[in-house]
């Protein structure tokens, strides 16, 4: 609500004196970053469930409010201050207000740990604990219940849930300290944590997605509308134009299966006409499993580039 | 360039290996990707798993190097200056026996011309530096020897003559590499027809220290030559045997005649039939007093000069002896018995210097030694030509010395007594033939122009005149101490060096074309005399404007080893480096710059790759 942000506007909680405390802030983002992002939020649907005590998403929900919007009768056990008495003096019936109440929401922050995530320039890994970073630090800032999780194989030990802002200074160590995990199985790891967090919320996926196994899996068992899941690829420019040349002996940098192949431009073609076609299956598959998809390229910069794209994308808000 | 051991070349052979090592396992540059799903994604034909194309890379092109340097480095090449203004030296063996004075079908002349022609163009490419042109004749010799290839060459070459029958081309070869010895770049280059008939035993089997090229000139030619023409009389004053052999060299059999002359008048024409590589003996009987015999055969073939033979039938040498002595019965007999002697005999006290081919003292000398060969036997104590002591009687065995073996040999000396020996003081250039107990017997020198020949013993106080050695020691002393007759025959290009009369000063020549050619008698009595035309040779020997002696020689063409016209096989190509010499100091070894170069590129290399490895690892 707009006047909940005038209040968290408050000098009361700065983040710039706090920062000093925060050591491992500077070094994913600075101080004006985070001032900026405050201001956006993360588009949650209605159809997730949260707690209506907190939070600034929509809800499904009619609740009792001083926000009129609707009446209806009372019942032994309502509340007597949601009481319409104007309505009661009218009509001489007994009437609640109702409103829309707002929720907040479980906010899921999957980050892929492979050590695929760890090759290009600039490492996408690093891009990951970025966008995790202030995404969590939105999800914090907007009273939800933040839960960031690296994998590889499988979940790892998770952060949260975590609610309010004073959690943002463990938050950003505990992302900072994700360590590559030999390699990923994005599909297990999403089913497995689908069981384990059966409340649902809103799913943010940061991964190269470049696992053997079925992504389709993972999403299943992500369906909407307990879950809302904004799957952000993250890609490597060399992904989709190798720049390579002639007879190579190519490293799988999570398996260390090797694969000879002589480069020329008729298999260069071959590869980016590949690379384009798996793009385009995961976005269908994504849309197919009610996701949302948004490639990422990891030379992007952050606040200039993948915060503006993810708003165009109406992923922020 | 040279190389010292070619042999070594052949590890050349590991640069086909390199390669298919190279394909077998190529080196692919590793790259670190994130996954390989997307690039396991690629069809088959991309992936280019199989593929063994060969890349050519840094490393192939290194290992390549160093292997070929290697290689060269293993031949030991030598660097003697060729094409830098190096020299390059090159002798020219051209065969001059009288097979190649046959016509060579196409080059519109003779052999010998073909080789000329061939010789010029051969001196104009080869670009020496100098050339020694050498013609193998029947002697072997040097023509002009380190001649540039100019006009003095060429001319040499147009002087090649066909020398006579026989080619020493070993000896040519020979005289070659001595020239060629310790210049740089040397190469023999052997212009003949190649019918030698040595090129099927020692020519091919001939080890080499230069370079030698083959080259052949003429064609396969069928030839007939009378090819042996003896004569042998039958008695002291009978008729003589004559022998000739006729042979055809050719694939064909063919009918012919074969004439005989005596004295240049016809004494018989005889038809033979001649099979194919076969031959027909013929022999004649000619009565006594022919003095020169002439044989031919009808040619119509490519060698004309071989289809004739000439033959003298003068066997022996007239020899006026004559003998001084108080007893001369058993020596005259032993003389008169020696064909070709007329004796005259006389006491010491009617002795004059008369001139005599053969002059023998028998127990007298006379004041001075005659002219011509000079027989002393028994010389007197008072002589002064000689000292003589008196005679001693001396016990011990006869021994001939090896100077005496021409003389002695055969002849049996066991039972003979020679007396007590006259003990004689020997000159000091005097040869010792026969000894005993140290004390010379008999000895000979050559004094003025008298060959002396002494007896140190008394005829009559021994058995040697009742002994069978006796006549044969008498005629063989004759023989040595009176020059031979001149040869009946002899091949064309023969030299020989004839004995002559000792009062002989000069011996003239008239070759068969009518030329005459003083040639002067040498110190030991011999002329050497070089037979190179063929027909009649008339020799004549003279004392000042005496005659002595004249005598006429058939010079022939006709031999099995030269009348044979087709060509044998020659040899290949004979690569043999010439090793290095003292003095050849144009000659650089260049193998060990070659090892320190690709001792270089792999040093280059080893550092190529660790530079290479360091920054795959940084990458990775």
């Amino acid at each position: 609500m707009w006047f909940k942000t005038i209040f968290r506007r408050k000098p009361a909680a700065p983040l710039g004196p706090g920062s000093a405390t925060i050591p491992s802030a500077g070094r994913l983002f600075d101080e004006a970053f985070l001032r900026r992002l405050e201001r956006m939020s993360m588009q949650a649907r209605r159809t997730l469930r949260g707690n209506p005590s907190s939070g600034e998403h929509p809800s499904r929900r009619r609740l009792p409010t001083t926000v009129f919007s609707e009446h209806r009768p009372y019942t032994p056990g309502d509340d007597v201050r949601y009481v319409d008495w104007n309505a009661y003096a009218r009509q001489e019936h007994v009437l609640l207000k109702l409103g829309e109440a707002e929720q907040d929401v479980h906010v899921h922050l999957l980050i892929d740990a492979s050590r695929s995530m760890t090759i290009g320039d600039p490492p996408r890994l690093r891009l990951a604990q970025q966008l995790a970073g202030a995404l969590g630090y939105l999800a914090l800032a907007h009273s939800d219940r933040l839960h960031v999780a690296p994998f590889g194989q499988q979940a790892g030990r998770s952060f949260g849930p975590a609610q309010g802002k004073s959690r943002t200074v463990d938050m950003f160590r505990f992302i900072e300290r994700i360590t590559p995990q030999p390699d990923t199985r994005v599909g297990v790891v999403l089913a497995d944590y689908a069981r384990a967090h059966p409340q649902g919320g809103l799913l943010v996926l940061c991964s190269d997605l470049l696992a053997t196994d079925s992504l389709e899996a993972g999403l299943r068992a992500l369906a909407p509308p307990r879950w809302q899941v904004l799957v952000l690829h993250l890609l490597d420019q060399r992904d989709l134009e190798p720049g390579l040349q002639g007879p190579l002996e190519l490293e799988d940098s999570e398996t260390g299966q090797r694969l000879a192949v002589t480069l020329d431009e008729a298999t260069l073609r071959a590869y980016v006409r590949a690379a384009r076609e798996w793009r385009e299956r995961i976005a269908g598959l994504c849309a197919r499993r009610g996701a949302r998809y948004a490639p990422i390229m990891s030379h992007w910069p952050l606040e200039r580039q993948i915060i503006p794209y993810l708003h165009a994308r109406r992923l922020l808000s | 360039m040279s190389l010292l051991a070619p042999l070594g070349l052949l590890a050349l052979l590991t640069l086909p290996v390199i390669v298919i090592l190279h394909m077998l396992r190529e080196r692919r540059r590793r790259v670190i990707v994130p996954s390989l799903l997307l690039w396991q994604l690629l069809p088959q034909s991309h992936a280019a798993r199989q593929r063994r194309r060969l890349s050519i890379t840094l490393l192939l092109l290194l290992h390549l190097l160093v292997a070929a340097l290697l290689a060269l480095a293993l031949a030991r090449p030598q660097w003697d200056g060729i094409g830098f203004g190096g020299q390059r030296h090159l002798a020219l063996v051209i065969d001059t026996s009288l097979s190649m004075a046959a016509p060579a079908p196409g080059a519109g002349g003779s052999r010998l011309d073909a080789a000329r022609i061939r010789a010029r163009s051969l001196l104009a490419a080869s670009g020496a530096s100098s050339a020694t042109l050498i013609a193998a004749g029947p002697q072997a010799q040097v023509i002009d020897g380190d001649a540039g290839n100019g006009a003095r060459l060429v001319a040499a070459l147009a002087r090649l003559q066909p020398a006579g029958v026989g080619s020493d081309v070993a000896g040519a070869l020979t005289l070659a590499e001595a020239s060629l010895r310790g210049r740089p770049n040397p190469q023999i280059i052997v212009l003949t027809d190649a019918a030698l008939p040595a090129l099927a035993g020692e020519l091919a089997t001939r080890a080499a220290t230069v370079p030698i090229r083959w080259e052949t000139v003429g064609g396969e030619l069928d030839n007939r030559a009378i090819v042996a023409f003896a004569a042998r009389p039958r008695s002291g004053t009978g008729p003589v045997q004559v022998y000739a052999r006729v042979a055809n060299y050719g694939g064909g059999a063919l009918r012919t005649v074969v004439r005989l002359y005596g004295d240049d008048a016809l004494l018989d024409a005889r038809p033979v039939m001649l099979r194919p590589d076969g031959e027909v003996e013929l022999t004649w009987t000619v009565p006594r007093g022919i003095g020169f015999l002439h044989a031919e055969v009808d040619g119509d073939d490519p060698l004309p000069a071989d289809d004739r033979a000439d033959l003298s039938l003068a066997a022996h040498r007239p020899v006026r002896a004559l003998l001084v002595s108080e007893q001369p019965a058993a020596l005259e007999r032993a003389l008169r018995a020696v064909p070709g002697v007329e004796l005259t005999v006389a006491a010491p006290s009617e002795y004059r210097d008369n001139p005599a081919d053969l002059t023998i003292f028998d127990g007298f000398l006379p004041a001075a030694w005659p002219s011509g060969g000079v027989l002393a036997i028994h010389p007197p104590r008072d002589a002064t030509l000689l000292a003589a002591g008196p005679p001693a009687p001396i016990s011990g065995e006869v021994a001939i010395t090896p100077a005496g073996a021409d003389l002695l040999e055969g002849i049996s000396l066991g039972a003979v007594e020679f007396g007590p020996a006259t003990s004689v003081t020997p000159p000091a250039e005097a040869v010792t033939l026969l000894s005993r107990a140290g004390q010379p017997l008999i000895f000979r020198w050559r004094f003025a122009d008298s060959v002396i020949a002494v007896w140190a013993f008394d005829l009559s106080q021994g058995n040697l005149t009742t002994r069978l050695a006796f006549p044969l020691l008498v005629a063989r002393t004759v023989r040595d101490l009176t020059p031979p007759a001149a040869p009946a025959s002899t091949l064309a290009g023969t030299t020989l060096s004839l004995p002559v009369d000792p009062r002989a000063t000069v011996v003239e020549v008239t070759a068969p074309d009518g030329t005459t050619t003083p040639v002067d008698v040498g110190p030991e009595g011999r002329a050497q005399v070089t037979f190179n035309q063929i027909g009649r040779y008339t020799l004549v020997e003279l004392a000042g404007d005496r005659q002595l002696y004249s005598a006429r020689v058939g010079v022939n063409a006709g031999a099995a080893s030269e009348s044979d016209l087709r060509p044998r096989p020659v040899p290949g190509p004979v690569a043999a480096p010439s090793p290095r010499r003292e003095g050849d100091e144009a000659a650089q070894p260049l193998w060990p710059w070659l090892v320190a170069v690709a001792l270089l590129v792999i040093l280059g290399e080893w550092v190529y790759v660790h530079a290479r490895r360091s920054r795959a690892f940084a990458e990775s």
